[in-house]
């Protein structure tokens, strides 16, 4: 290959001008747009619909979804900040007299000037948590009392028996009741006789 | 003549088996409540409650493991019980049930064995209760009470020994449902 030919077109190397021959319909030119050959036009006919339709359906489930966890995300209640703004027994600040509770005025000042609504809710942590050392804060978060889980064999046989002694304890007292009111009542004999 | 012996025998043994192994099985404090079938036909509502075997362990079990103290007291109170049959029935009109299918239990409880602890006659609404104890070797084993008004039969035996003190205590309290029978709601029917 003649490096001469290649950078300055100075002498002649055989291989390059038949490359040139071939690539010159490709030849830049000023006055004329460059066309693609024939061969290479693609044609827009042969894209199917379908492929369009499967997309587009393809888009607008992904959104719907991505819609209804953030709407999930947002309004579940188990989360720390929507309990906290939902269930104010759920979270009992005593903070000091300083007032430091930033988060509930950051909320106030965010609910009045309409942020609240407009900037994304951090789900991982409770706002209380960012807002002060934990030196600082005395939070006390009210656990749900623990409930004992019953199978359905353990539930049904616990009312069974729950009513089968309360039909005995009530009838039972019903008599005791009955006994205890003769008792009350004095005997006309025996006043008669203490006469 | 040996072999016809050896078969009567045979014969006579079975008998006997066969008689006594059933009046074994069964407690004497139990009550047979087959007389009452002419008043489920009858009845508005019946409520049928037999709590023995597995269900007594199962509901005992759940009873002993709930923290409340009122639970406690009816784990204690029933800790040697063995078996609770409830029947309740109520009647639309006055007097539509046969008295002689509920005197036939009271009839029962004459036998030996069973002592008559309360008896309560009110004449103002024709109501007739009675409750009887069963004692084996001064522990109790069996209580039963028998109430009958003109529209209403409720029929209770307690199989076992327990705490009738603490069950009058905690009637109608600690998620032990209300009585509704003494009022005018209508009542659940619950078949065991």
């Amino acid at each position: 290959m003649n490096k001469e030919y290649l950078w300055s077109k100075t002498g002649s190397d055989p291989e390059l001008e038949k490359l040139e021959g071939l690539l010159c319909e490709f030849r830049f030119d000023r006055n004329s747009a460059p066309q693609l050959p024939a061969s290479n036009i693609v044609t827009v006919e042969k894209v199917s619909k379908g492929r369009w339709v499967f997309g587009l359906s393809f888009a607008a489930t992904a959104a719907a979804v991505l819609v209804l966890m953030a709407m999930w995300f947002t309004k579940a209640p188990d989360t720390p900040i929507a309990r906290d703004q939902h269930d104010p027994n759920s979270v009992q600040d005593t903070a000091g007299p300083r007032g430091e509770d930033t988060s509930s005025s950051r909320l106030d000042d965010r609910a009045s000037t309409g942020v609240l609504t407009a900037e994304p809710i951090r789900l991982t942590e409770p706002i209380t948590r960012q807002s002060r050392p934990r030196a600082d804060r005395a939070v006390q978060i009210v656990k749900p009392k623990k409930k004992e889980k019953l199978t359905k064999e353990e539930k049904y046989a616990y009312d069974r028996l729950m009513y089968a002694l309360a039909v005995t304890g009530s009838k039972l007292k019903m008599v005791q009741d009955s006994v205890d009111r003769k008792r009350d009542i004095p005997h006309p004999r025996t006043t008669r006789n203490e006469k | 003549m040996r072999s016809i012996t050896k078969q009567l025998i045979g014969i006579f043994a079975l008998m006997i088996f066969v008689l006594i192994v059933p009046t074994r099985g069964q407690d004497p404090a139990r009550l047979n409540f087959d007389s009452l079938a002419g008043l489920e036909a009858k009845a508005r509502e019946v409520v049928e409650v037999n709590v023995d075997g597995e269900l007594l362990e199962l509901a005992r079990r759940v009873v002993s493991k709930t923290n409340d103290p009122d639970a406690r007291k009816v784990a204690d109170a029933i800790a040697g019980l063995k078996a609770v049959y409830v029947r309740v029935y109520e009647f639309d009109k006055e007097n539509e049930y046969n008295i002689a299918d509920v005197d036939e239990i009271r009839a029962q409880l004459n036998a030996p064995g069973w002592k008559r602890l309360a008896n309560v006659r009110s004449k103002r609404n024709n109501e007739k209760v009675d409750v009887y104890t069963m004692f084996t070797e001064n522990v109790m084993s069996g209580v039963a009470v028998v109430v009958s008004d003109p529209k209403s039969v409720v029929l209770v035996n307690v199989i076992g020994p327990i705490d009738i003190e603490t069950l009058v205590e905690l009637g109608g309290k600690m998620n032990i449902p209300k009585l509704e029978i003494e009022t005018e709601k209508p009542m659940p029917k619950i078949k065991n």
